[in-house]
């Protein structure tokens, strides 16, 4: 082959790295990308299987044992959601306060938290606007 | 009467600020005069919590209750104010060190004069330390989540090594040349290293925070001058402006994250809460800093264009780089700005910015090992089965091109790179081993939730079984404990995991058990399900387990890295410097 010919393979072979390079990335940051919703807008759209963060409050009463996972219900002004988590002890977690919950919507309706989220902020309440649910 | 005093000894040091427009001498004189002003001031601080003198707000709102010496003192820097008045000291500390250090640099004194006034007004103004405790009946606890050992080593030890990567950057911008500076940078990058390692393990054992590295935007955030300080231990020979970019990031990048952090904008186990007057005062603080550190930079003749420009890996590792950045700072900015909408889940950073240190730690192993052909070709054959692969198998591909890149530094390190430097055979080692032994973790990790017996169980290889349970009451715990007996790697030991309701803050502490399993560890907690379960109604628990079984090679290799770093600083010769 002649030298230019290798030269064009090369800069083709570049190019071909880079753009699935790129597309890859778009690929997953799509995936990845999980976006906020409150039990109102979860129940109105169709979610099942997305990437979600679900804030709102905890239901007084509704926590409870299922199985391996602990099981509770997360509500706003207009709608309740039933979560389930399985996993570590989370830090700030209390009846009647907010909740922000990583996780996914089974076909059941039921949310599937992965994560409940933990901070330790100097003052101890989750006042920051991200703890606190839009209602 | 003393906090007053020590109060005007901080304003007094403010003032020195103003001294920048005296010549050399007289700002090397002033730099060290304000350092004992501020170092006076602290000492009295440091006394306060240690007496328990409640007359001062903050040892009332940290440290009223607390009985234990240790962690009064550590109380000190568990807040905004505290820990921003120890970043304050430690500069004061550290820059001396440096400009007395350097003796044929002058450029120094100026720029640090001036941060530190900066400083010192926002410390006075928005959160001044000796502010008077007006109520005296009300009294604060150290944050219980945060009532732990490592609270005493991990932040002084980073803030030292990130002020000392921080305070010898701002000299090379002015002057890349001074040999004192670049020692400087590469200790500070030592420690850097040994104190995010050390935040990883506080992290993996606290629960919740979520295992080794759990891709925080303030560890991610850590990161850069951490990674961007590898070029000033490998500086490129002669070529002075390349330092002098590598620098001025490192200033921008530090100065960036502390913002960031402190200003409340970013969702992380870090962040302090905080209103919008504090985040633009001190956006105002940093961004000050910002233009001190640069003003008056003359970039080096040797442009990076001429010399090392021309060379495409110092590109590809460049652009790798830019991404990188792009890809860390990318979801803050996002987060920053549509808060409440999106967020980026951990997985986006174990399938796109793992990848791309791995690339970009290649790339630079490649451009070291100055260019062999063939590697270059089985490189692009890697590469792109690993980008067929990534689409499909994303976790097992990153972890395996993780032992690739590691299983490569080891060849190239063992292989005799640097026969002649222990230090640098030992902090590359400690690089490989700490690559591969990521990538081994992230094939061979398990999680579990999962009932736990009187009868033994097998868990992984490892064997558990259920003692006792039992609970505690105080009038300020509501404590819980389970004893576990757990065999692995030849060894057989009863773990006590507990979880406790602090009554005053109404916080979950959850302590981990860890036993060895592999060159790792294996950690039993309570899980969520047992938050709601009252004890002794059987006689199972359910467990939150956690298999880890490479991670302890993981904090070797980091550490690694950091004594190797030290090493070479030291014990080797001046005229391979530079």
């Amino acid at each position: 082959m002649k030298p230019k010919y290798i030269r064009l393979l090369r800069y083709l072979i570049y190019l071909g790295l880079v753009v699935s390079g790129v597309l890859l990335i778009l690929k997953f940051t799509w995936n990845e990308l999980s976006f906020y919703k409150t039990p109102t807008q979860v129940r109105k759209g169709s979610f099942v299987g997305k990437s979600l963060r679900l804030g709102g409050y905890v239901k007084k009463g509704s926590i409870a044992k299922a199985g391996n996972a602990l099981r509770f219900v997360v509500y706003d002004s207009h709608t309740e959601i039933l979560v389930m988590y399985q996993g570590p002890v989370p830090q700030l977690f209390r009846e009647g306060q907010g909740v922000v919950l990583d996780g996914k919507l089974d076909p059941q309706g039921a949310f599937k938290a992965t994560r409940v989220l933990a901070k330790h902020d100097e003052v101890y309440t989750s006042k920051k606007r991200t703890l606190e649910p839009k209602l | 009467m003393i906090y007053q005093a020590a109060e005007i000894t901080l304003m007094v040091g403010a003032v020195l600020g103003l001294g920048a427009v005296r010549g050399p001498q007289a700002q090397r004189l002033l730099l060290v005069v304000q350092s004992y002003l501020i170092w006076a001031a602290f000492g009295v601080y440091v006394i306060a919590h240690i007496v328990r003198d409640l007359d001062l707000l903050h040892v009332s709102g940290v440290g009223a209750a607390e009985q234990n010496l240790f962690f009064r003192i550590s109380g000190i820097w568990s807040d905004h104010g505290g820990s921003w008045f120890l970043w304050v000291a430690l500069i004061g500390l550290l820059g001396p060190f440096i400009v007395l250090r350097a003796r044929e640099s002058v450029t120094l004194s100026r720029p640090l004069l001036l941060i530190q006034a900066a400083n010192l007004i926002y410390l006075l103004a928005l959160v001044n330390p000796f502010t008077l405790n007006t109520q005296p009946d009300v009294q604060g606890v150290l944050n219980p989540l945060l009532h732990d050992i490592s609270l005493g080593i991990h932040p002084p030890i980073l803030y030292t090594g990130t002020l000392l990567l921080f305070i010898s950057a701002l000299g090379l911008i002015h002057d890349p040349k001074e040999e004192a500076y670049l020692r400087a940078a590469k200790l500070g990058w030592a420690v850097h290293t040994v104190g995010i390692t050390l935040g990883s393990i506080w992290a993996y054992y606290e629960l919740g925070w979520g295992g080794w590295w759990f891709w925080d935007p303030v560890e991610n955030m850590s990161l850069l001058p951490w990674l961007l300080g590898i070029f000033l231990l490998h500086p490129h020979k002669k070529v002075f402006s390349w330092v002098q970019t590598v620098s001025i990031l490192i200033v921008i990048s530090v100065l960036a994250n502390l913002w960031l952090v402190r200003s409340g904008l970013v969702q992380s186990v870090h962040s302090f809460a905080h209103d919008a007057e504090q985040a633009r005062a001190l956006g105002m603080t940093v961004g000050a800093q910002i233009l001190v550190a640069l003003w008056g930079v003359r970039f080096s003749e040797d442009y990076v264009s001429r010399v090392a420009w021309q060379k495409w890996q110092i590109r590809i590792i460049c652009l790798l780089l830019g991404v990188l950045g792009v890809t860390i700072y990318g979801p803050i900015v996002v987060a920053t700005l549509y808060v409440e909408l999106i967020a980026f889940t951990p997985a986006y950073f174990e399938y796109i910015v793992a990848p791309l240190m791995l690339l970009t730690v290649a790339g630079i192993i490649y451009f070291l090992a100055e260019g062999q052909q063939a590697f270059v070709q089985i490189a692009l054959v890697g590469l792109i089965l690993v980008l067929i692969g990534f689409a499909y198998y994303p976790r097992e591909v990153v972890a395996l091109a993780a032992i690739g890149v590691g299983l490569g530094i080891l060849i190239q390190t063992l292989r005799g790179w640097h026969v002649f430097d222990r230090g640098l055979t030992f902090a590359h080692s400690g690089l490989g081993i700490m690559t591969l032994a990521i990538g081994l973790n992230a094939v061979f990790s398990v999680e579990l939730t999962k009932e736990i017996s009187k009868n033994p169980q097998q868990v992984g290889r490892a064997q558990i079984q259920l003692i006792r349970m039992g609970e505690a009451h105080t009038a300020r715990h509501h404590k819980r404990h389970a004893v576990f007996r757990v065999t692995k790697n030849l060894l057989s030991r009863t773990l006590t995991p507990y979880f406790q309701l602090d009554k005053r803050t109404d916080i979950n502490v959850s302590k981990t058990a860890l036993h060895p399993y592999d060159f790792g560890l294996i950690m039993v907690s309570f899980s969520a399900a047992e938050l709601h379960e009252k004890p002794s109604e059987n006689d199972t628990i359910t467990a939150y387990i956690r298999i880890d079984p490479y991670v302890l090679l993981i904090w070797f290799g980091a550490l690694m890295m950091g004594v190797g770093a030290v090493l070479s600083t030291w014990f080797r010769r001046s005229e391979n410097f530079v």
